[in-house]
């Protein structure tokens, strides 16, 4: 939807000039400057309303789009200024929705909107500014001389919470939207509020410098106060100046790139998925295949056909060296299994000099075969990656025991498309927790916590009704099952069962949305598809929405699983296409959340590498093997640290008409409190009196000035990493965006190592619960439950420094916690960071 | 060949197979030799299809190497494009089971020159002296559980000093460089120049004199690392008890005239011997102190490729939870096999290998390593001198105590100059 908003946007800063916001017909003027395929439909009217994304779902009723502009433009981009201009571009989303409601109340489309607009007590907000939005063309000119206008009209304060929640002051009050100029004092006017008393005054334009209210100069920092000083309806005096000086901003935009389907994206995978800069490592070997993946079916009738075993084969068979002997994997699977009963799991081969690792993984009649070479994956990796893929096959397919259709094909050609990408990309280097099939979660401070989860259940509810005075006619279409929000690739919040989080995380993995989001600039991704379920009774679909860094997942539940007999006489399911009312309220809560400033704490949460802390180099081994690129990432998010939060802390004053923005302090301390509720004029309807937006600023500096913890006692501190995996929920706590030095390295191989052995430990105790089983048999399962190795590195200068890796095993509830530590420490200091588990929040 | 560890007796000389498979491949007959030992878990049809899918994938330019199932790991591998073994094993790792292919593979060699098999391609011949090795293999698939293969098995004794200048007296008199006293196949002393030998020679020499029945021998053998083409005579002299006298040399002189010579050099420490086969099962001097706490020791020598395995007799296993002397060694073998062994390999590799452009420079080490298991702990520590000891511990001991009594009991071993452990 952003490019939605900043096309309309676009248009509207078009036509500037002429003062065309209010009136919808003219804001298709300038609809197609950027993408000859954007859809906006230039009228605008409800019933015509089509989403950028709307004509490209597929025949099926999936969808797949994405807008995202390359992240190796000069400007560090994904980082804190960006996201601002993207929020800024939000920003005239929310009041387009707002106007077509009022416009055309009538549609049913609009009422749709208008349950998503919800009118609730979300009356601060921050980043409602229509500033140089990244793709706008229009330069803004500012000084101080221009012709000076004054407007006389009547402001009520009662409207103040008539426009919902996303309305700031300005808007309610006055029907004028605003924005800073950059210079970060002065305020502009970047629209007007739809059939508002000042929309229909010619005089003031958009891009005026909004000077003073009854002769009190405002600006971006007292907007607020001032307006709050209104308790009762009063005639008051607008003070406007035309701008004539000559200053010129010309916004730094890079191209925007469009993807309409899975299909184009897959093919560009190998651009989209990696790190701006190519470097040497990817050089493939003429005669080297990175990695295969067939689909052999084990019954086949007719054997004079040749290769009618193949289900699915990639690459296709010439370039596949694995092709011709597949013959060898059936066999060995099946005499694997009838002799010796036990599944095959992985096989080696070489082929003209190059090693690879064959997995195997059976379902009833079909033999999935998914090998890559040595280079790329060691085998305790590769194992872990099939399981990867298996769990995506059983989200999307519900396993490979399917009818294989074309389309069928083609996704996991695609699929093969992006792991191979990812395979490249990631050469070299170990990536123990990153593979392991449970989610990374970054536990936020609580604050942020609770609010996520509040913005969520809020979305999940979908209680719409309360938020809306009209009734409803209508039936509601899905139930939410679940939803999970994504930082990058961390997991912030989850709603969702362990299962089915596994699965869509498996799902954005081997899509390679995960590494889509971190590496480019996405301005918007909608995805929608329809996966089974064990469910007789409703069909089940993914939503899943990204603006910049952030992803919201969602499952959808819908209860009609209408049938219709098609030509042939068959009963064909009817296809649910994406519902447009859903995502654009996922695309909300999104936004929602982004405002409240969740993005940026979480990128500067996850740099500032303080809860708990861990030693992020040692003297001395600062080796060159780290990747550049990932450290100098990190570097510049850093030092990035500074300017996006003072955009943030610019923003948040600018706009928000708080009414109470004084409390905000005491609203960080004791947000529980009941205090919290009584400045809200109809607090009863709010489930979630929880504002975002000025926790935003709180948020970021608290994080500066935050007490770093450690986890092992003692003065110093003495942790190099650590891997908590909690099995029973499904995730993984450890230091994220950890440049890989070679103590990482190191640690990650060794806890492949130690893994294997903690997994064997379970697999004995499982045996021990068997009674029938006897245990003895194998003497090489020991019930280990720690396993430490120490580990000395000796750089080129000749330094060196050791250090311990140590993995333990607890029971009830299974856990696996791997630590990272210095050498030379008495080992009880430690027994301290065994007790991470502990800590889920930040 | 088919190897499975827990076979039990079987009579490998009457149900040996082998078979001769020719294959095409772009046109060239392949000629290769199967040899299969039965056991009950895998049917001759079954390895029969193991080796037909390998000899496939090999007519297809690929080869075939391992296959890791649930809880068997099976292997192939092929010798001069000859002979293909096949493995199968279950709870071992699959570095023990190249090792095993490998001494199986070389104790071929033992009788038959590499030139025969690699030139002539002498399928026949192999067939033949299957008698002569067959029981080699057949006492290596039993050392697959109870020794690690790629190291010589020795005894720590006192005396061994004591024997050494025995040994090297009758080393310069004799005129052979390749000397050794093993006692109940334990080395108990060896000459620099038997020390020199691969010890694959050594094991495979070992093994050949203990699969003998009588304890006299005098067998022609080709050195299968050393000197593969040119034969040489491997001769044993009991000396007293399991004492036995290992030489090496060429054809002359005969065998009652070394065997006056040695009974000559040795008459006079026979007691010696003697106590030396006495602390057998322990292994170990009883002058050293060991601490109460360990239950047993495995100290390997990387560049001797030696080791030494005892379980502390004076821990008195009493309480329900202690386990038998047999158990202790299977532990502290299955923690070499499982996580020292492996694990520098797999560090070092991961590190300076894969990872292609990482760096060469930086040295990464594996120094110390241990288990931690509800029954017991192991701690393995190595040190510069190329020792490392693997210590198995009761359960009761503080995890970060384990360390100073490793290392405490490796210096006392090291520094204790009567056995010899340090030349």
């Amino acid at each position: 939807m952003a490019s939605h908003e900043n096309e309309t946007l676009l248009a509207r800063k078009s036509s500037a000039q002429t003062r065309s916001s209010s009136s919808p017909e003219e804001w298709g003027e300038g609809s197609s400057s950027y993408s000859s395929n954007s859809s906006y439909s230039g009228t605008c009217s409800d019933d015509s309303y089509i989403a950028n994304w709307e004509n490209h779902v597929g025949q099926d009723g999936t969808l797949f789009y994405a807008e995202y502009s390359y992240h190796g433009a000069p400007k560090i981009s994904a980082s804190g200024e960006n996201a601002l201009n993207v929020m800024k571009g939000d920003f005239s989303r929310a009041s387009t929705r707002r106007s077509s409601k009022k416009t055309n109340a009538s549609s049913k489309l609009s009422r749709l909107i208008g349950k998503a607009d919800p009118k609730k007590d979300e009356p601060h907000r921050s980043g409602q500014s229509h500033g140089a939005g990244e793709t706008s063309k229009v330069t803004f000119s500012e000084g101080t001389q221009g012709e000076v206008k004054e407007v006389e009209m009547f402001i009520n304060p009662e409207n103040r919470f008539k426009y919902g929640r996303r309305a700031t002051a300005s808007e309610s009050m006055m029907g004028i939207s605003t924005c800073p100029f950059p210079d970060g004092n002065r305020i502009m006017v970047a629209g007007f509020v739809a059939n508002s008393e000042i929309g229909n005054e010619k005089s003031v334009k958009v891009g005026d410098w909004f000077k003073a209210i009854n002769n009190m100069e405002i600006t971006v920092q007292n907007l607020d106060e001032v307006l709050n000083q209104f308790t009762r309806p009063v005639k008051v005096v607008l003070k406007f100046q035309r701008i004539s000086g000559e200053e010129q901003i010309t916004p730094n935009f890079n191209t925007i790139h469009q993807i309409a389907n899975f299909e184009s994206y897959a093919k560009q995978a190998s651009e989209l998925l990696v790190a701006a800069q190519p470097d040497q490592r990817n050089n493939q070997a003429p005669n080297e295949m990175v990695m295969s993946m067939m689909i052999l079916t084990l019954e086949f009738s007719d054997a004079d056909i040749e290769a009618n075993d193949v289900v699915f084969c990639y690459p296709e068979k010439e370039e596949n060296v694995l092709f011709g002997v597949r013959g060898s994997f059936l066999t060995l699977n099946s005499i694997l299994k009838s002799e010796l009963r036990s599944e095959p799991i992985t096989s080696s081969v070489v082929s003209d000099g190059h090693e690879y690792h064959i997995c195997y993984h059976s379902y009833n009649k079909i033999l999935l075969l998914y090998a890559v070479s040595s280079k790329y994956s060691t085998l305790k990796e590769l194992t872990l990656r099939t399981q990867e893929l298996v769990q995506y096959f059983q989200f999307l397919y519900l396993g490979l025991d399917i009818a294989f259709s074309d389309t069928i094909r083609n996704e996991i050609r695609y699929v093969c498309e992006i792991l191979k990408a990812q395979l490249i990309e990631n050469r070299g280097l170990p990536r123990f927790e990153t593979i392991l099939q449970e989610s990374h979660l970054i536990p936020l401070p609580k604050e942020a916590q609770l609010r996520i989860y509040d913005a969520i259940s809020e979305m999940e509810a979908m209680d719409y009704r309360e938020w809306n005075d009209e009734p409803l006619n209508s039936h509601r279409e899905f139930f939410i099952f679940g939803s999970v929000l994504y930082f990058k690739s961390y997991l912030l919040a989850s709603h969702l069962p362990v299962a089915q989080l596994a699965g869509l995380e498996s799902f954005l993995r081997c899509r390679g949305i995960f590494s889509f989001i971190e590496k480019q600039n996405v301005r918007d991704l909608v995805l929608w598809q329809e996966i089974p379920m064990m469910s007789t009774t409703s069909r089940f679909f993914i939503a899943i929405s990204s603006r910049n860094q952030l992803l919201l997942a969602t499952i959808l539940q819908s209860f009609t699983s209408e049938q219709r007999i098609s030509e042939s006489g068959t009963i064909e399911e009817k296809v649910i296409g994406p519902s447009l009312f859903y995502i654009e309220e996922i695309q909300e809560t999104l936004d929602h959340l982004r405002h409240g400033g969740i993005e940026a704490l979480a990128r500067v949460w996850m740099t500032s590498n303080k809860r708990p802390e861990v030693v992020l180099s040692p003297s001395g081994l600062q080796s060159k093997n780290m990747v550049p690129s990932k450290r100098t990432e990190v570097i510049s998010i850093l030092k990035h640290r500074a300017t996006s939060s003072d955009d943030v802390r610019v923003e948040s004053s600018a706009g928000g008409s708080s009414v109470q923005s004084e409390d905000s302090n005491q609203k960080m301390e004791d947000c529980d409190s009941d205090s919290d509720w009584d400045g809200f004029p109809d607090s009863h309807k709010s489930s979630s009196g929880f504002d975002m937006s000025e926790m935003k600023d709180s948020f970021l500096k608290e994080v500066s000035d935050i007490v770093p913890s450690k986890i092992s006692a003692g003065k110093e501190n003495v942790i190099y990493h650590y891997v908590h995996l909690d099995v029973g929920t499904g995730m993984i706590l450890s230091p994220p965006e950890i440049g890989m030095d070679a103590i990482v390295k190191n640690f990650r191989n060794a806890c492949y190592l130690i893994h294997g052995v903690l997994q064997n430990t379970k697999k004995f105790r499982r045996l021990l619960a068997q009674e029938s089983v006897k245990p003895n048999t194998h003497k090489s399962l020991v019930a280990i439950k720690e396993h430490g190795i120490l580990i000395s590195i000796k750089n080129e200068s000749g330094t060196e420094s050791s250090f311990w890796v140590v993995g333990r095993l607890f029971t009830s509830p299974t856990r696996e916690l791997y630590v990272c530590h210095r050498a030379d420490i008495p080992q009880n200091l430690v027994e301290i960071a065994f007790r991470l588990s502990f800590i889920t929040a930040g | 060949m088919l190897i499975t560890n827990d076979h039990t007796q079987l009579d490998f000389h009457s149900s040996m197979e082998a078979i001769t498979t020719p294959f095409r491949s772009a046109g060239k007959p392949i000629k290769s030799l199967f040899v299969w030992l039965p056991a009950p878990e895998l049917p001759f049809s079954t390895v029969a299809s193991l080796n037909g899918t390998h000899m496939f994938c090999k007519s297809q330019g690929v080869q075939l190497k391992s296959t890791h199932t649930d809880d068997w790991i099976l292997v192939w591998k092929d010798y001069e494009n000859t002979v293909t073994l096949i493995a199968a094993g279950k709870g071992i790792t699959e570095k023990m089971l190249w090792t095993l292919l490998d001494l199986v593979f070389n104790s071929f060699l033992l009788f038959v020159s590499l030139e025969e098999i690699q030139i002539h391609k002498n399928f026949d011949r192999i067939k033949r002296e299957a008698k002569s090795y067959m029981p080699i293999v057949d006492k290596l698939l039993d050392y697959c559980e109870s020794e690690l293969l790629g190291y010589s098995d020795c005894v720590l004794a006192n005396e061994n000093a004591q024997v050494l200048t025995r040994l090297t007296e009758f080393s310069v008199q004799f005129g052979s460089l390749f000397c050794a006293v093993v006692v109940n196949q334990k080395l108990a002393a060896a000459t620099e120049g038997w020390w020199d030998l691969d010890v694959v020679d050594r094991k495979l020499l070992i093994l050949l004199m203990s699969v003998s029945n009588t304890s006299q021998k005098d067998v022609p053998v080709f050195l299968p690392k050393r000197s593969s083409s040119v034969a040489y005579r491997f001769i044993a002299i009991p000396l007293m008890g399991t004492a036995t006298l290992c030489v090496i040399c060429g054809a002359e002189p005969a065998y009652h005239e070394i065997a006056a010579l040695a009974q000559q050099t040795f008459k006079n420490d026979l007691d010696i011997l003697e106590s030396i086969d006495r602390s057998m099962p322990r292994n170990f001097p009883e002058s050293l102190e060991i601490d109460p706490n360990i239950l047993g020791v495995l100290l390997i020598n990387k560049n001797y490729k030696k080791y030494v395995i005892s379980r502390n007799l004076q821990q008195n296993s009493s309480g329900k939870r202690s386990m038998s002397g047999s158990h202790r060694l299977d532990i502290l073998r299955t923690f070499y096999n499982h996580a020292v062994d492996i694990i520098e390999e797999f560090i070092a590799d991961a590190s300076n290998g894969s990872s292609g452009n990482s760096d060469k420079s930086a040295k990464t080490n594996v120094l110390e390593s241990y288990w931690c298991s509800e029954y017991h702990k192991c701690h393995a520590l190595s040190d510069e001198n190329d020792n490392l000891i693997c210590v198995l511990y009761v359960a009761s001991v503080p995890t970060y105590t384990m360390r100073l009594i490793t290392q405490k009991t490796l210096a006392m071993i090291v520094q204790e100059k009567t056995v010899c452990w340090q030349y």
